[in-house]
């Protein structure tokens, strides 16, 4: 059986060899795409330029690589971090893009289920416009947290090292934005049958 | 390999873009905790400074001054100090948070121990005398500090209440001296009640000076008792004027 090369393995394997570099983008170029549209709600030709500008980051920064942390958020962080200078340098506003099939919407309108009181019996369609209306108000913060934590399904540790904040803050930001949640859906009166 | 990373891999190459080395980071590592170093060595001065100010004021002149222990608070507090320390206590916790661990550790245990380490660090610059160059540097160099002393120092002159504080200005005979007071007031005062004077108090032209007593004129005082001059008063006791 082939054993795979762990990303620590292949970040001192790119340092000697940039095609070794190659394969760690292979490894997490769909997932960092996924989760740039999802911040940002860019086409994806933007996300493209962004994630060159992650990657060749990320190459840049090989050396400051710390194998405590683990390779994944690392790359999440620098990708969040050029997806927020991106932002500066346009000077958009941030939208909210979630899966075209849906399938983000039901994820987090699962988890927001079973952790708010949102009715059981709701159209998932209209509840699904309704969550990127809602999820479109949070502050930048707490829409962070929920998509991290619900949708790219982050642990707490990853979600700290991302954002560069102690566990007990994230812990506390999840509470606080499904709060803030449940509030503007209640707010906005989210249909349900 | 997917598309967009045989691309990124290209443009790696053509533009010959490299891994910074290893010493960068380490560098920028180190520096980073010099800055933190620096910070909270500022804000062990700046409490040694606080400390000095209110171990070495005379809190039964004070008392004579303030209507009540609050009041006796407030003519004493640094608060310039305290603005100062609380500035450089916020710089320790974010640059320390921008670390690369410490971000995990809650802002209020870092913000608790950069207030724990001060406080120790301002013990040990209080013994070593070490505030003392520090606040002088500072006198010396930031012109609006002067004007800060001399204001907070004219609470310590009312001599309605028997209090004058001030300079030497001048020696004379028998037991008198002049002393130009905070209020750039000058004074006969005689010394006759109270010499010889105790050792924080030197009687010599140019030197600080603090005296109980009664105004027996309008620029006549009669010494009942030397104490301490304020610890802000702009010149420095005698131990100290060798920095």
């Amino acid at each position: 059986m082939d054993l795979q090369p762990t990303d620590g393995e292949l970040v001192i394997m790119s340092l000697k060899d940039p095609d070794q570099f190659g394969k760690l983008m292979e490894r997490y170029e769909s997932k960092l795409f996924r989760f740039v549209r999802r911040l940002t709600g860019y086409d994806p030709s933007t996300i493209e330029d962004i994630l060159q500008e992650t990657f060749i980051k990320i190459y840049q920064h090989l050396n400051d690589y710390n194998p405590t942390l683990s390779f994944s958020a690392w790359a999440y962080r620098i990708a969040r971090n050029e997806s927020i200078n991106h932002f500066r340098k346009a000077k958009s506003s941030r939208t909210v893009s979630l899966d075209d099939d849906n399938e983000d919407t039901q994820s987090l309108i699962k988890v927001l289920k079973d952790k708010t009181d949102i009715p059981e019996d709701f159209k998932q369609k209209e509840s699904g416009d309704e969550v990127l209306k809602i999820l479109s108000m949070l502050s930048l913060q707490y829409r962070d947290v929920l998509i991290l934590k619900f949708l790219e399904e982050m642990s707490y540790e990853e979600i700290s090292d991302i954002l560069k904040i102690p566990m007990g803050t994230v812990a506390t930001l999840i509470s606080r934005a499904k709060k803030q949640f449940k509030m503007i859906a209640e707010k906005n009166n989210l249909k349900f049958d | 390999m997917n598309e967009i990373s045989q691309k990124i891999l290209q443009v790696i190459k053509d533009k010959h873009i490299h891994p910074k080395p290893r010493w960068h980071f380490i560098m920028a590592h180190i520096l980073m905790w010099i800055a933190v170093s620096v910070a909270i060595a500022v804000g062990a001065l700046c409490c040694g400074v606080v400390i000095r100010h209110f171990l070495k004021t005379d809190w039964g002149m004070v008392q004579k001054l303030a209507a009540g222990p609050v009041e006796s608070f407030m003519i004493v507090l640094p608060y310039l100090w305290f603005v100062l320390l609380a500035i450089i206590l916020y710089l320790a916790k974010w640059l320390f948070a921008h670390t690369e661990n410490g971000y995990k550790i809650k802002p209020a245990v870092v913000l608790m121990g950069s207030i724990l380490v001060s406080l120790a660090g301002g013990l040990l610059t209080f013994g070593t005398h070490l505030d003392v160059p520090f606040e002088h540097g500072f006198r010396k160099h930031m012109p609006f500090y002067s004007d800060y002393i001399k204001e907070r120092s004219s609470h310590f002159v009312n001599t309605s209440k028997g209090i004058l504080a001030g300079e030497i200005l001048e020696m004379r005979p028998e037991d008198e001296v002049m002393v130009v007071d905070f209020d750039d007031e000058q004074w006969e005062v005689d010394l006759h009640n109270v010499l010889p004077a105790p050792e924080f108090i030197v009687l010599q032209k140019g030197f600080p000076i603090g005296v109980l007593g009664k105004k027996t004129a309008p620029s006549s005082f009669k010494a009942k008792k030397l104490i301490p001059p304020p610890p802000f008063f702009e010149y420095l006791e005698e131990n100290e004027r060798k920095f």
